[in-house]
This record gives structure tokens, sequence and C-alpha cells, in this order.
């Protein structure tokens, strides 16, 4: 697997797991590899991937049966949109703007290029 | 927890000082890479952990006590073999011969991982190909389960799918099994999310020992047109530098320093990469 | 801890150098066999043939014993390292086999005469030089304590040797290849030429001299065995202070093309 050389790779696994969690490949209630799976599927380090592991269960979004494993919580998915909701604005809108800024490309340019985008879903 | 401790290391052959004067402790719970250029002289380092040669000066401890014909600290260290170090037995033969040596070596994994490998256990030690060497030697290795596992160029010769095997099991293994590894090897990029802790030889002297996320913090790139990293480099310790036309990009010690610069791209570096920088001359 | 960590090491020793005097004595048998046969079949033809096999089997014996000592060290030493088994455990399991093989060596040879003695005409190295001590005339193979005394005797001129043998193999591990090579000169040309030479330049009195030391040293049974018990241990000792510290030696591999270090 290929990690981004910029971000800290536990926030990468954390992430996948998120990713897995919204896409309901892991379903709620449903059980999450065990840190040693994923050690061993992605070739790190078994402390990184409890690291991630353990940012989620600070989050909330999974949680641990004892002598079963880590399962996902109730309620997960919602709380990851809602998080990710807020840092859309961050990661994405922010950027959009300063790359925008740096080709010279207006407001208004962008607007329509965003309805020229809906009228082709449709 | 147990801790391997090298005290004021140095060997001497004849003329050549291959190591001098290295202090270091390698501790159960990590997985340490012990880089290092040729020559650097990481074999020579592995070779006096496991007690093979006796060092020119300084001493190695396990837990306070020397290992140098130690028979219980010898029994927590392994190392893989330098060139071919078992007689002319076949694979399950050495193999069974070895599991009366040490007591904490597991045959069934040793078994399991020939499977695994595609082993034949009938075929005979020193008939066998350079890269099935090598899996002989790191199975042994993995399977005596030591406190303290060295690996010394252990995918040496192996095709990409046992590399890739190799690091799944010894994941495997360190999971179910903690202990303390440490992996020799020029193949950084490869293994470099397995480690945590990077031991840096240089010219036979310690460079580096520090955990993988301290190290990578020790360097960064900058990149735009050369004018404009040039001025942003003043005042700052450079690594190493690449030019591509007006294009330049500069290696840095310390962390990132924006400035609100414009045109200044900032980049993490790799542990291969920040290696590179540091070991070149 | 392991309890007895050169076990395992001693057991291996004894389980190669069993099979190699397993192959040694198959071909002494069959040279027998054969020589019997043959002898057989000439005096078939009117002939009267006394076969002496003298020296045969106790020559293979004792070149045995000092090839069985010259090979111990290497490959013990090196499976030794990679198990974790320090130098003196290996060192001490190789004497421990090295008796041990001196012992069967003696005792089945002692057999091997014996059965063979019916059918050639076997006179055993013991019986020329000690017979005297066990009466005039007594025949070794219808005396049980003579047999017995010539295993004895055997046994430990064969852990003598392998002991010599110890100390050249463990000599030859840790010094350089050219002093290896001009060793294994010197000292055949020592042993055959400088010998005799050395004996020539001695003063007509020292030579009584030296044959009152021999006798010392040799002239009974006990002495004997003594003598070449103090050797064995003496040549032991050398060959611990050899390799004590004796370092793996880098065996060269394809991968050390690469200039791995």
């Amino acid at each position: 697997m290929n990690f981004d050389g910029e971000k800290p790779i536990y926030l990468q696994i954390a992430e996948r797991i998120e990713d897995a969690i919204l896409t309901e490949a892991f379903p709620e209630e449903s059980q999450i590899p065990s840190t040693t799976e994923i050690s061993v599927s992605y070739k790190i380090n078994p402390a990184t991937a409890l690291k991630g592991v353990n940012l989620l269960v600070d989050q909330g979004i999974v949680y641990k049966r004892r002598g079963l494993g880590m399962f996902v919580m109730q309620g997960a998915k919602k709380k990851i949109m809602e998080k990710r909701k807020r840092d859309f604005y961050q990661n994405y809108v922010v950027a959009l703007l300063e790359e925008a800024g740096k080709l010279g490309i207006s407001r208004r340019e962008l607007a329509a290029m965003l309805s020229e985008e809906e009228q082709e879903d449709e | 927890m147990s801790k391997l401790s090298f005290e004021q290391i140095s060997m001497r052959f004849g003329e050549v000082q291959a190591l001098e004067d290295v202090s270091f402790s390698l501790e159960e719970g990590h997985i340490y890479g012990l880089l290092g250029r040729n020559g650097a002289g990481k074999s020579t380092l592995l070779s006096l952990a496991a007690g093979w040669r006796h060092p020119t000066a300084g001493r190695v401890l396990l837990d306070g006590a020397p290992v140098w014909e130690n028979a219980a600290a010898m029994g927590h260290i392994v190392c893989t073999s330098d060139g071919n170090m078992f007689p002319a037995l076949r694979v399950g033969e050495g193999l069974r011969w070895y599991a009366q040596y040490r007591p904490s070596f597991s045959i069934e994994r040793a078994q399991e991982l020939c499977d695994i490998f595609e082993l034949r256990q009938r075929a005979k030690i020193i008939s066998l190909s350079t890269g099935y060497a090598s899996i002989f030697k790191l199975i042994v290795a993995m399977a005596s389960q030591a406190e303290f596992t060295f690996f010394d160029e252990p995918v040496l010769g192996l095709d990409a799918n046992h590399r890739d095997i190799f690091y799944r099991e010894l994941t495997a293994d360190f999971a179910r099994l903690p202990r303390c590894i440490i992996i020799s090897t020029h193949l950084i990029e490869e293994c470099a999310e397995l480690l945590d802790r990077v031991v840096i030889l240089k010219k036979g002297k310690l460079l580096l020992d520090d955990s993988v996320e301290n190290t990578l913090a020790r360097g960064y790139s900058v990149s735009g047109p050369a004018s404009r990293v040039d001025g942003y480099l003043a005042g700052k310790k450079l690594l190493g530098v690449r030019s591509l036309g007006g294009l330049k990009t500069a290696y840095v010690e310390g962390s990132p320093q924006p400035e609100g610069d414009e045109g200044l791209e900032f980049g993490a570096l790799d542990l291969q990469q920040l290696f590179i920088q540091l070991t070149n001359s | 801890m392991k309890t007895s960590p050169w076990k395992a090491p001693a057991k291996y020793q004894i389980f190669n150098m069993l099979k190699a005097m397993g192959v040694v004595y198959l071909v002494l048998v069959l040279v027998h066999i054969a020589i019997f046969v043959l002898v057989s079949t000439l005096e078939g033809s009117g002939e009267a043939f006394s076969v002496s096999m003298n020296a045969s089997s106790e020559m293979a014996e004792l070149i045995f014993s000092f090839v069985m000592g010259c090979c111990m060290w290497r490959d013990s030493f090196h499976l030794g390292m990679v198990a974790g088994v320090p130098r003196r455990y290996i060192f001490g399991a190789n004497l421990a086999a090295a008796a041990f093989m001196s012992a069967v060596l003696a005792l089945f040879g002692t057999l091997f005469r014996f059965l063979t003695h019916f059918f050639f005409d076997i006179t055993s190295a013991y019986s020329v030089f000690y017979g005297e001590e066990y009466g005039a005339g007594v025949d070794m193979f219808s005396s049980l304590p003579m047999m017995l005394g010539g295993a004895a005797w055997n046994a430990c001129l064969y852990l003598a040797l392998a002991a010599c043998g110890i100390f050249f193999g463990c000599l030859y591990y840790v010094i350089p290849k050219w002093m290896r090579v001009a060793l294994s000169i010197a000292i055949p040309c020592l042993l055959v030429l400088g010998l005799p030479a050395l004996a020539g330049l001695l003063p007509p009195g020292s030579l009584k001299g030296l044959v009152l030391v021999l006798n010392a040293m040799f002239g009974t049974t006990a002495a004997s065995c003594v003598t070449c018990l103090l050797t064995a241990a003496l040549f032991a000792l050398l060959a611990w202070l050899a390799v004590r510290r004796a370092a793996v030696a880098r065996n060269p591999q394809p991968s050390s093309a690469l200039g791995t270090n």
C-alpha cells in the first residue's frame, strides 16, 4: 500500500478505517481488523497501527470489547461525516481558493464551473 | 524490559578501524533499522552483538552482564548467519539439530515458514541458491524466538514476492511475541514503515540513534526558483541540493520556516532520502 | 538456561564420527573378506599361505583418530555460534566426543582383531610391546586381561592422537592462510628429515639418556597410558588457547561480492 509521504502513517490508517465505515464496508457494531492484521496487511509497525486505532477510540468512533476486539460504535458514521464536514472547509475550500488564486480564476468563474458541473450531472 | 547495550565499542582489523567508540542500547518491543553505507561497520557490529567476535575495546552487555562467552545471554540473542554456518546437512536435518542446540527455537514455526516460502526440507543447505540461502537463514533467526533478533541483509537475493512475505511474517511474529528486532539493510524504502527506531553508522562511528519520528523531523525539503531557494537558505544548515535548470530543491536540517515565502514548496523527507543526505560525505 | 549446553554439540559430533567410523570399518571388513577369498582360492591350488594382516586395522584407527580430531572444530564452532552456544562448551563437547570415540575405536578394534584372528595371522602392536607383562608366550587373544589392557592402551593412544588432531584443527582455524600453507610443508619436513638429522647430531651419551626417558614414558602399560593422557591434556590446552577468542571466520559467499558490510 502506498502511503502519502506528508501525513503521519497513523493518521492515514485512522482515515482509511473511517472511509471504510463511511462506505459501510465496516458496518456499525461490526468488528474491525485487529492491530496485528492491520500491521501485517500494510507492513507497518504494530505500534503505529495501534496509535491510529487509539485515535479513533478517543474520537468515539470505535470501542473495545474485552476479549473480542475492536468494534464500530453506534452512530460512528454520523460522527465521521460531521467531523469531515467541519474539516471540509479547511481541507478543500481553502485549498481550492488558493489554487484558483494562483491560476487567476475569479470567484465568478468558479461559480460558473460549479453550475456547469451541476448541469452535467443532470 | 531487557536491554542490550554497546559500551564504547571499538573494533580494529589490522590497519582498518571498523568501529570507533560506538555506544548505544537496544530495547525489547521495538523494531530497529541499522543503517549505514557499505563498509560503515554494520556487520561487524552485529557479529559483536552475537558474541561471534571480541571487540578490540568496549563491551557488549545484556542487562548489565557481558555477552561474551555467556551462555545465558547468548541464548537470548540470535543473528542471521554470515555466509553458510550450517554444516553439510539437509534443511530439515539442520533445523532438527539446531533445535537441540537452542531451547527457545520453535521447530513448528520453522517448518511452517519453510512451507510458506516453499523451501523444501529435503534440499541440501550448501546447494541452496542465494535467495533460498537467505530464506533459510531468516527462517532460523525468526523461529529462534530470541529476545534480540538481528537480521543482516535478510532480503538479499529474495524476489519481490518473498520479500513481501518476509515483512508480513516478521510483523505477525513481532505482534504475536514482541521482541527486539534489528534489521540491517540497504533497502530502506521497503521497510521504513516497519521501523520505529533507527541507528545510523557512518564510517565506523555512531551518527544517530533515535526514533523514526524524531529522525524524520530532522530535515525537510524546500523547492522553488533557484534564487528564492538560495535566499531562503541563508543561515540554515544545508544537507544537500538538487538542481534542474532554474528549479532547485534543497534538503535542509531543522524544521521548515515558511515566513510567508511565496513560490517555495516545503516537503517532508522520507527515511531513505534523509539517510542519503546525512551519509553523503 | 539449559543445564547442559554441551550435550547437543557432543551428540552431533559423536553421531557424525560414528558414521565415519562405520564407513572405515566397512572398508576394512570388505578388504579382509576379499583377501581371505583370494587366499582361499589360491590355497585350493595346492600352495599353503599364511596371510598376516598385522597393523591394518590398528593403522586405520590411528589415522582415523588424528583426522577425526582435525575435523572437529570448524563446523561445530560455526553451528554453535549461530545457535548461541559459547566456545568453551563447543570445545568441551568436542573433547568429550573425542574421548568417547577413542574408547569406542579401541573396544571395537580389539573385538574386530579378535574375530579376524581366526582367519588371519594377527599380531597386535600391544602384544609386541607389552606382551611380557602378562607372562612369556601368552597369546593375546586367549587372555582377557591382555585384551582389556590392549584396549585401554589403544584408547589412550587414540585420545592422544585425537587431541593432537584437535590442536591442529583449531590452530589452522585461527591462523592466516599463508601460515597454514607454511606449516603444512614445514611440519612433515621436520618429522621426515629433521628428526633423523637431529638423531645423528646427538652426542653418543645422550642417546642412552634418551632411551631411559622413553622407557620411563612408555616402558609399561600404565606408564604409556599416563603419558598418552598427559599428551592429550597438553594438546587440548594448547588447542583451547588457540580458540578461546576465536572469531567466526567469514565464509566467502556470492553475496559478499556486493560488498555488504
